[in-house]
């Protein structure tokens, strides 16, 4: 088997990480730039660290390794059984997406910090199963939280005057309840 | 103690009026006002940019939103911004009634359809503090358009989508069309008839609409024809994908594998509409009088027409079935109830049921009320005293009609709270509750001139 395509990604702090093109067109931004053919020297992403595109890319790459792995045990299925070993191929395809679904979920299992930086970068690089999974680890975190709680997950000052506060809640006294 | 309220009225003719009758205004005019340097300075948090926000409020439930509108004014214009309210659950703004007063007139057989007339009064009655713009309660959009009846009437709503039976209820079925319209964007489609012959009345020959819009553009009907108790029962549904009317019950094998019909044909049982319906978790719930057991039982039905396993209702001594409807995503069931001791009632109210589990007939008895409490008598009977219109989907609110005085109530499980919303004009007619769905539809057709 050839070895597959790589391309280099330069995160805002210099550091550079060899993916392959399968993980790196994960994210639509970068396809797009492999597309339009700015691959020279690397693909330059200012807006994200190296910290973080790490670990994006890690998600990438176990992603990119599922889809394969599934798609050539469909296609080891569809050659024919008489090797017998389709039936194995298979069932491996289905652990990974038992596999998959913990991965996601242990990957989102990090502090808020961590986690707005990776949605921050899901967002510009344009991941999109991976902006899902950090808008519902947030959603999840912030359902059921008074105001004042999500002023302090998010870091937000309550740029309201006492009157306006109590006015808006009276409105919607029932979702205080 | 006076409620702000917000009422808009239309008299059948095409106008509306909508006055707001605490004067204080809502949402949208007071962010024209001031031009917020903040809001771009300070985004709304996090650094996360607004799109991400909507994305995560998209996957929150509408109550939370309506408390973070408190957050802070970039978060408050953030939920209230028409463009970003797409995205966003909703809830319940109000309610559509109609008061469809079917006269007859002539000699002899004054029951022949051209013996009746109809008039139809439609008005919108928003609840307290809600800030969504006001939907036209005439649907002049829709009537206006030759095709559709000025008495086309509201058979029901599933997110946001409305579905009307375009002409008069005792019309012969093989000539009654449906409407299917989204009022939060004007949007509608016509849907061409079932096909049934039969002049049946919609108690006895039922037509769900089923939508998801978060979900898919594309919408359902399940039409539910039956013959008391003969066990004959006819069952077609309509797919706006394939644009066509499909017979399920001619497939006799869903009566013996799908559970559900097999009941109604062999044993013999009716649908009791007027208990209402409601849309959870993907199938369409509705109440029938199971002749064998002589009790009635939650049904249900899924957008193909398939079935599944009938609930029990609660087995309450003394209880009577008053509606069934969705609340947080859960099933509710609300009945009335006397407790007797000799001849004597002890308590008499209401009893508020809810259903956690789908594999079981559990129910978990949520909330009783008084009549006491709640009318200020102990005898009441609904249908006579009183009704029981709905529940609020997104909280333990009941919304209740006292008869007497026309007076629309709502009745708040967890505080306790009766409020007056607002009097109606007529104590007849439907109320059917309403929650916004503003996502443009690729399915329904834009009404634009």
């Amino acid at each position: 088997m050839a070895s597959p395509a790589m391309v280099t990604l330069i995160s805002s702090d210099d550091a550079r990480f060899e993916v392959t093109e399968a993980a790196a067109t994960m994210s639509q931004t970068i396809r797009h730039m492999i597309e339009d053919g700015c691959t020279d020297g690397g693909i330059p992403l200012p807006n994200v660290p190296a910290r973080t595109l790490a670990k994006v890319l890690e998600y990438c790459n176990k992603h990119a390794a599922a889809t394969a792995a599934e798609s050539s045990a469909a296609g080891g299925a569809a050659a024919g059984s008489d090797s017998g070993s389709s039936s194995s191929a298979d069932s491996a395809g289905k652990d990974d997406g038992v596999d998959l679904a913990s991965f996601d979920k242990a990957f989102v299992e990090v502090d808020t910090d961590t986690l707005y930086d990776l949605l921050l970068a899901a967002n510009y690089l344009d991941v999109k199963t991976l902006l899902d999974l950090c808008c519902q680890k947030v959603a999840d975190m912030i359902r059921g939280k008074t105001p004042e709680q999500i002023r302090q997950t998010f870091g937000i000052k309550n740029d309201f005057s006492p009157e306006e506060e109590e006015k808006i809640r009276k409105e919607n006294q029932w979702a205080f309840e | 103690m006076e409620q702000c309220q917000s009422i808009v009225i239309t008299d059948g003719s095409g106008t509306w009026s909508n006055v707001a009758v605490d004067g204080s205004g809502s949402g949208g005019s007071g962010i024209e006002d001031c031009p917020n340097p903040r809001r771009s300075a300070a985004a709304p948090a996090a650094g996360l940019p607004d799109d991400a926000i909507v994305e995560i409020l998209s996957r929150v439930p509408a109550r939370s939103i309506q408390r973070f509108k408190c957050v802070s004014r970039a978060w408050r214009d953030l939920i209230a911004d028409p463009l970003h309210r797409k995205r966003l659950p909703q809830t319940l703004e109000g309610f559509f009634c109609s008061d469809d007063v079917e006269f007859r007139h002539g000699v002899g057989g004054a029951a022949a359809p051209w013996n009746i007339r109809r008039h139809v009064h439609r008005s919108f009655v928003s609840l307290p503090g809600r800030s969504a713009p006001p939907v036209d309660p005439s649907f002049s959009y829709l009537t206006k358009v030759p095709s559709v009846r000025n008495d086309m009437r509201l058979l029901g709503c599933c997110n946001g989508y409305l579905l009307f039976a375009n002409g008069r209820v005792s019309e012969a079925y093989g000539s009654l069309g449906y409407i299917v319209c989204n009022p939060a964007t004007e949007q509608w489609v016509a849907v061409p008839s079932a096909g049934r012959t039969y002049p049946v009345s919609q108690a006895e020959a039922p037509t769900y609409l089923i939508v998801d819009p978060a979900m898919s553009p594309h919408f359902h009907l399940v039409h539910i024809w039956q013959n008391d108790f003969l066990g004959e029962i006819d069952v077609r549904t309509y797919s706006s994908e394939s644009g066509a009317w499909c017979h399920r019950s001619s497939d006799r094998r869903q009566w013996q594998e799908g559970g559900g019909w097999e009941e109604w044909v062999n044993g013999g049982a009716m649908i009791k509409s007027m208990l209402g319906s409601a849309f959870v978790k993907g199938m369409q719930r509705f109440v029938i009088f199971d002749a064998r057991r002589k009790a009635d039982v939650v049904s249900g039905v899924d957008r193909e027409g398939k079935t599944c396993r009938n609930i029990s209702l609660p087995d309450e001594c003394g209880g009577f079935a008053l509606l069934i409807g969705q609340s947080q995503g859960l099933l509710h069931y609300v009945s009335e109830h006397v407790d007797h001791e000799g001849n004597c009632s002890q308590w008499s109210g209401l009893s508020v049921w809810v259903h956690e589990d789908y594999d079981t007939d559990e129910w978990v008895l949520k909330h009783r009320v008084s009549f006491l409490e709640l009318f200020g008598k102990r005898d009441c009977s609904a249908g006579f005293d009183y009704n029981a219109l709905a529940i609020q989907p997104d909280r333990n609110m009941l919304f209740i009609l006292q008869n007497i005085n026309r007076k629309l109530m709502s009745y708040d499980m967890d505080s306790k709270e009766l409020q007056v919303l607002h009097t109606l004009r007529s104590s007849d007619g439907s109320f059917t509750p309403y929650v916004p769905c503003f996502m443009e539809s690729s399915v329904l057709l834009a009404n634009k001139d």
